[in-house]
């Protein structure tokens, strides 16, 4: 027979797996759906023709706004070139917007860009795809 | 078929912008509307040539020959902004900090500099030599 002291550990012990549960079912990777990015971001760099092309968009799985930054430098052969661009930004849920764009002769040799946006939920750097 | 129209909308600011301005073997000519109706108009050009150029609205610096520098600072999503550069050694600058900004800097010929420092509405045209 158990004394009667490791009794109320037992409960404990019980409660705090029920607890941890209770926390993570149904949720993706334990994350409660507060703590999920309200929002994904990209900047698509296309090469064309002796330009690259750049477009920063962001897809809001809830309504968000917040602040971005693009920064655009690149040296080639012409010269070199630096476009810094910010504004504000405003989305629905589901909805995607254009978060600034930019062109520049010349190709992907000697080119670096970020695109950060900060929203409620902190700061976010946006991957680069090229195309 | 764009063209023209540009030409027509820049033929239009200019009937009443001031005359170029030469100095240190740079001739320059700028072009500020005037009024409301000026400024829709370069607008209205610039967006003819934004779209010729498959470009909406944001940045685009086009440059060809060498040792050319552009910068491009803008505040606003909505606002247009053009450097192109002929040639070579040119410099220019254009902030637009403000909404709806529409300008565009013009250089060819060598050792052109340019620093704008509210592209609101305008075109610079210059020539280096």
């Amino acid at each position: 027979m158990l004394p009667l002291t490791i009794l109320p550990l037992g409960i404990f012990v019980l409660a705090l797996a029920a607890c941890g549960i209770a926390g993570t079912s149904g949720l993706p990777n334990g994350r409660s759906s507060a703590e999920m990015p309200a929002l994904t971001c990209s900047l698509a760099v296309t090469e064309r023709g002796g330009q690259l092309q750049m477009t920063g968009q962001l897809r809001a799985a809830r309504p968000v706004s917040g602040r971005y930054a693009l920064t655009i430098a690149q040296t080639g052969r012409t010269g070199q070139n630096l476009i810094d661009q910010s504004g504000d930004f405003q989305a629905r849920a589901g909805e995607t917007v254009t978060l600034g764009s930019a062109n520049i002769s010349g190709s992907m040799a000697g080119f670096a860009a970020t695109l950060t946006v900060e929203y409620a939920q902190g700061t976010l750097d946006c991957p680069i795809t090229l195309s | 078929m764009l063209r023209p129209l540009l030409r027509a909308a820049v033929l239009a600011v200019l009937a009443g912008t001031a005359g170029p301005a030469i100095a240190e073997n740079v001739i320059s000519l700028s072009l500020t509307p005037r009024n409301t109706q000026e400024a829709d108009l370069l607008r209205l050009g610039l967006a003819l040539y934004a779209i010729n150029r498959q470009t909406r609205d944001g940045a685009m610096i086009d440059q060809t020959g060498h040792n050319n520098s552009a910068g491009i600072t803008q505040g606003d999503p909505g606002s247009f902004a053009l450097i192109q550069q002929r040639g070579r050694d040119h410099f220019a600058t254009l902030e637009q900090p403000g909404t709806a900004g529409a300008y565009a800097i013009f250089q060819s010929g060598k050792g052109a500099v340019a620093q704008v420092g509210d592209g609101k509405a305008g075109v610079l045209i210059q020539f280096g030599w």
